[in-house]
């Protein structure tokens, strides 16, 4: 189902949770709303859903605006963040319920069910209470119950919060899966970046009722639109003056703009392991986190801190000991404007041709 | 030390409930099954009984529809603002602070014979005070908070979303009233309705008030009882007062039960 969203706005009393929202959503894509806590993404999915009636702006869904329709007409399908299963129906009552409600026969409602319930793997606990079933199982009857009357959208709020790290790797995958073989559209609400990274098509980014930005996981991470988004997706560090650095000193004649650096954007090394030496600025260790897999570097330039990660195959730095570094780039922001810039010393200053 | 106050515990405790209770029983049959016997089958007895049980059957009906509907609208009702459902849910109390006595009061002063909506219905033919729509307006008055007040939390306990989870799956309230909130609330209206059966059954304060005890016309057994106790028939007085302490032993039996359901469920 294509879904288009026009200036939808919410207020509870004085607090606007959604603030002017508009995007669109192409038919059997699979999106993820991602923010902080308290951001208005679940108000938003609510609102999609009918269970909440926007203060103004327009749903529409399939080009038929679906704002007085309520939630039993818009053909959607909810998975809710604590499932709300129905807790006195069994596994098999909870999946039929929704057709029931369309009076199916029975043999059609037995046959939608069963294969329902195959699909997700549930088979051999139709006779169970929900209080009888694991998280993992719990959201998967609540997934096959949201699918059961076949709906043209499917909403997931925070589908995983509710389950042991562990599983919950496990279960997105088997989550993505499962929307990409059903071919249904899919919104799910996250506050987890890895999970909306790692299931999503698409992902808008909401912070206090804004659309920060809407693209490709890949999209935002490499362009970054607002100072929110960079510093929400991925680890930067957030550095005031970053005239410091080599390549950058012509920002010393902007006060009030910021740099955010990205571990992954900074080359260190021992004197003489980095090749550009005209573009590296020295640096003391200040501290060493060991990561499992890594080692987490605290550096110090003059009061400027950075961090970044070495590999455990290089030799270990000491606490104390200098080093090189080299900023590949940065994205900079102040009150007015927001850029990327690349170092412009990379670019080796006297190639040599042979 | 302590053992005297297990005793005294017990004591008390004997005194309080054990006693009266033995009491009445032996009370009711001092003079034999027969005194028993003519004391219930009196008329005025059977009149009262009947005048009760009516009451009750009545009573019971209309708050177990009205208080469980009083309790969804004060708990799921976005329409309402959080603060008139404070005040509402604050309001929904008062028959428990009140005095029965003054409730009754309220209905003589509000529908009264002599005041202006007493004078219209009497003209329509329909008596309220010192009749029997008066005396279920005034028990419905002290027994209104009963229902709600035990559907209310397990309302709020379940929360809203299974019942969001209906809708999104189609259906509509009153489909989603029966399959999804009934079944979990069901132990508490029971609860509730033998509470409001006990408690309408005893009423006397307010009922007094509003029928006038008026024999073989407003009387109910428990404004009998206290009629019979003033002409010193203590026999019959315990008569009533054995069937009455009978049903409701036999409620409190039922509650225990439906308590222990509700804390399954």
């Amino acid at each position: 189902m294509h879904i288009e969203v026009r200036g939808l706005n919410k207020s509870f009393g004085d607090f606007n949770a959604v603030k002017d929202v508009s995007f669109d959503i192409e038919k059997g894509k699979l999106i993820g709303l991602l923010g902080p806590s308290g951001g208005g993404k679940t108000s938003i999915l609510r609102m999609l859903a009918g269970l909440e009636t926007p203060t103004s702006g327009d749903i529409v869904f399939h080009g038929q605006r679906v704002n007085d329709l309520p939630p039993q007409e818009r053909g959607i399908g909810f998975v809710f963040q604590n499932y709300a299963l129905f807790k006195h129906m069994t596994v098999y009552d909870n999946v039929a319920f929704g057709l029931k409600v369309k009076k199916l026969s029975k043999e059609k409602i037995r046959e939608r069910v069963m294969y329902l319930i195959e699909l997700t793997g549930l088979k051999g606990f139709e006779h169970r209470y929900p209080h009888q079933l694991s998280g993992g199982q719990r959201q998967r009857v609540a997934f096959a119950r949201a699918l059961a009357p076949e709906p043209q959208l499917l909403l997931l709020d925070e589908p995983f919060a509710a389950i042991d790290a562990k599983i919950r790797t496990e279960l997105r995958t088997w989550l993505k899966e499962m929307i990409e073989r059903v071919g249904i559209t899919s919104i799910f609400v996250t506050h987890d970046q890895e999970e909306a990274i790692e299931v999503a098509d698409e992902i808008m980014i909401i912070s206090k009722g804004r659309l920060e930005q809407k693209g490709s996981p890949w999209d935002i991470y490499k362009n970054p639109e607002t100072p929110f988004v960079a510093s929400f997706i991925g680890e930067s560090t957030i550095v005031e003056d970053i005239s410091i650095l080599k390549g950058f000193e012509s920002l010393s004649d902007q006060p009030g703009t910021k740099a955010l650096i990205r571990p992954e954007y900074i080359e260190h090394g021992k004197p003489g392991e980095i090749k550009l030496a005209s573009a590296a600025t020295t640096a003391t260790v200040r501290q060493l986190h060991f990561r499992g897999s890594e080692w987490m570097v605290e550096l110090a330039i003059g009061d400027t801190k950075l961090i970044t990660y070495r590999s455990l195959e290089r030799e270990v730095l000491q606490v104390g000991g200098q080093v090189q570094v080299l900023v590949h780039r940065a994205y900079m922001f102040n009150d007015d404007d927001s850029w990327i810039m690349e170092n412009p010393l990379k670019v080796d200053p006297m190639p040599i041709h042979i | 030390m302590r053992r005297l106050w297990i005793i005294l515990t017990y004591v008390i405790f004997t005194l309080l409930l054990i006693v009266p209770l033995v009491k009445i029983f032996t009370g009711a049959w001092e003079e034999g099954i027969d005194g028993f016997w003519d004391a219930l089958s009196r008329p005025q007895s059977i009149h009262a009984l009947m005048m009760t049980g009516i009451i009750v059957v009545l009573v019971t009906i209309i708050n177990t529809l009205f208080g469980v509907m009083l309790a969804l609208y004060l708990v799921r009702a976005q329409w309402l603002g959080p603060r008139l459902k404070r005040l509402l849910n604050s309001i929904v109390d008062l028959p428990f602070a009140v005095s029965p006595v003054i409730g009754g009061l309220m209905i003589v002063l509000i529908l009264g014979p002599s005041t202006v909506i007493g004078a219209l219905f009497a003209d329509m033919g329909v008596n309220i005070v010192y009749a029997l729509p008066g005396m279920i307006l005034a028990t419905l008055f002290v027994t209104f908070p009963i229902m709600v007040r035990e559907v209310m939390p397990v309302l709020q306990e379940i929360g809203a979303q299974q019942e969001e989870a209906a809708s999104t799956l189609g259906a509509y309230s009153w489909y989603t009233f029966w399959k999804v909130t009934w079944p979990s609330i069901r132990w508490g209206v029971i609860y509730g309705v033998v509470l409001t059966v006990a408690r309408s059954m005893g009423e006397f304060g307010a009922v007094l008030v509003v029928s006038g005890n008026i024999m073989n016309k407003t009387q109910t057994a428990t404004t009998l009882v206290y009629q019979d106790v003033e002409n010193f028939n203590v026999v019959a007085a315990n008569g009533i007062a054995l069937v009455l302490a009978a049903v409701s032993v036999g409620l409190l039996l039922l509650m225990e039960w439906s308590k222990k359901r509700r804390e399954v469920h």
